[in-house]
């Protein structure tokens, strides 16, 4: 009895294919298959390149809302990130939260080093592997202090699924593990419809479960982050990105979260992310994180499909409207 | 009438009990089903998630670090870049060159830097507008051994199984990548 996890994709060849049969293969290497899904199914979580000011010589936090999978997986961290000056040290730091409550936020620690950057003005990568965030987790805190000397300038937060392999149990996602000994033993086991549903359920449970961030734009978390709408026209978009979302058709439904703040007054629709001429979704600039929904219309067609999204800010009279986070995430299949 | 048979002998078990084969064309429509939902949960690339950034302002900002997961069996990628006016103060360059992406994937040389044509929003009416913006599509132009900095797809790894591509992007205010080629014959993963 086995559960064993492919490093690799396991690719059934073309022979093996043409009139197969119930027997143990091919269908033992789509099973296995499964199992590798649950480790290296790897879309990010988490990709930001953070709107921060250049040069900092501040400690700098970075609020993101996400939405991990109900499995309490472990993640890999990266932090991209910029000294002026060699060989600075920045205590790099990430925690998760359950409940968002702004800068009264009650953080849990998942990793906090002291980096020793390289030469000046060269990119310092760090990662910290296989972090649990668990299920309820509703945000990540990413903090970086400033250098001892000189300037930082941050520029990417990434966050993926580095699972373990996986074990005998059913996943709160839906998933369900392949052993081999369901299949191989001595007598022969046989082959009933079970295994193959097991191949659907279990991979769609897990691209499914792992949502795909699809659009960012993430700030400093502070009171003078580097974009605020407090000026100008009352309500204004900002620049295009476009999302691509592979081989989809017609509709999907992206999965929005907002942290945002105003100085004054009024909060209700300061915040909105838009398809570009399509459906607009607003939000309030609470301070909490706001949830809400965009339907999106593909566009284009195969590997290159894709949807125009843009955020907007809205403000009133006096009043600075200060994104510090908007986020979506992909379902596929929503 | 009968036909002959087509039979793969190459597919079929020499030794396995003929009941083991009950229905042999209801178990090859169900098994490739079984085999391509894995594979295609496998093979499918990520979502290329749309960055929005401000990469035009100041000097210290113009050039963005970051890196995406890539899904096995991808070849080729290519970029969709935006440029924007006011959002962030400064307007883009009046006269637009190219962006300059790099992948490590693509080679660290000079001749290695991808270029890609820049947005043109330089328009006296459209100025007018706050945060006028345009996104356009890196070149679809493959060559892998290039012997000067050029309009390409971006290389990355084939592999059976994800990695982190480290990138880097020049003057733009949004980035977003998307496998445009992967793998013609899987079975070569």
């Amino acid at each position: 009895m086995a559960i064993v996890t492919p490093t690799a994709v396991g690719i059934v060849p073309q022979w093996q294919m043409l009139l197969p049969q119930m027997v143990a293969q091919p269908l033992q290497t789509a099973l296995r298959n499964l199992n590798y899904l649950h480790r290296f199914h790897r879309p990010a979580l988490l990709s930001a390149v953070v709107n921060a000011d250049p040069l900092l010589t501040r400690t700098a936090e970075y609020h993101v809302p996400v939405m991990p999978s109900a499995d309490g997986l472990r993640y890999t961290f990266e932090a991209r990130f910029i000294c002026s000056n060699a060989t600075q040290t920045v205590n790099l730091s990430w925690d998760y939260c359950t409940t968002y409550a702004g800068g009264a936020t009650a953080w849990t620690n998942l990793a906090a080093n002291n980096v020793v950057t390289g030469g000046a003005g060269t990119l310092t990568t760090r990662t910290d592997a296989d972090l649990t965030v668990p299920a309820n987790a509703v945000a990540l805190r990413c903090t970086l202090t400033a250098p001892g000397a000189g300037t930082r300038t941050d520029h990417h937060l990434l966050v993926y699924p580095t699972p373990s392999a996986a074990t005998a149990t059913a996943y709160a996602s839906g998933f369900r593990p392949f052993d081999d000994g369901l299949f191989l033993s001595a007598d022969g086991a046989p082959v009933h419809t079970e295994f193959l549903n097991r191949c659907k359920r279990s991979a769609a449970a897990i691209v499914q479960d792992r949502k795909q961030m699809a659009f960012s734009f993430v700030q400093e978390f502070r009171t003078a982050p580097r974009l605020i709408r407090s000026s100008s026209v009352a309500e204004g978009p900002y620049p295009i990105g476009r999302a691509f979302f592979p081989n989809q058709k017609g509709t999907t439904t992206l999965d929005v979260r907002v942290i945002a703040g105003v100085s004054a007054g009024a909060t209700a629709g300061l915040v909105s992310l838009a398809q570009v001429g399509l459906a607009k979704t607003a939000f309030a600039a609470s301070g909490s994180i706001e949830s809400g929904t965009l339907n999106v219309q593909i566009q284009g067609s195969g590997l290159l499909a894709y949807a125009d999204l843009q955020f907007w800010l809205k403000y009133v009279a006096g009043n600075a409207t200060r994104p510090w986070a908007i986020v979506a995430f992909y379902t596929p299949g929503a | 009438m009968r036909l002959p048979t087509v039979r793969n002998w190459k597919s079929q078990s020499m030794s396995a009990a003929l009941t083991e084969d009950a229905t042999p064309p209801a178990a090859a429509a169900l098994l490739l089903q079984a085999i391509a939902w894995a594979e295609d949960v496998a093979l499918t690339p990520y979502v290329g998630c749309a960055h929005v950034f401000d990469g035009l302002t100041e000097t210290a900002v113009e050039t963005k670090h970051l890196a995406v997961v890539v899904a096995p069996g991808a070849v080729h990628m290519r970029a969709a870049l935006g440029v924007s006016y006011a959002p962030f103060g400064v307007d883009p360059p009046s006269n637009p060159t190219d962006h300059a992406i790099t992948s490590t994937a693509s080679g660290a040389g000079a001749d290695d830097v991808i270029k890609a044509a820049m947005a043109i929003v330089f328009d006296f009416e459209s100025r007018q507008f706050w945060s006028l913006s345009q996104v356009v599509l890196s070149s679809d132009t493959v060559d892998d051994q290039p012997a000067a900095t050029k309009r390409r797809q971006i290389e990355v790894q084939t592999l059976a199984a994800p990695y982190v591509e480290p990138m880097s992007v020049t003057q733009a205010t949004s980035f977003a990548v998307a496998v445009s080629q992967q793998l013609a014959d899987l079975e070569g993963l």
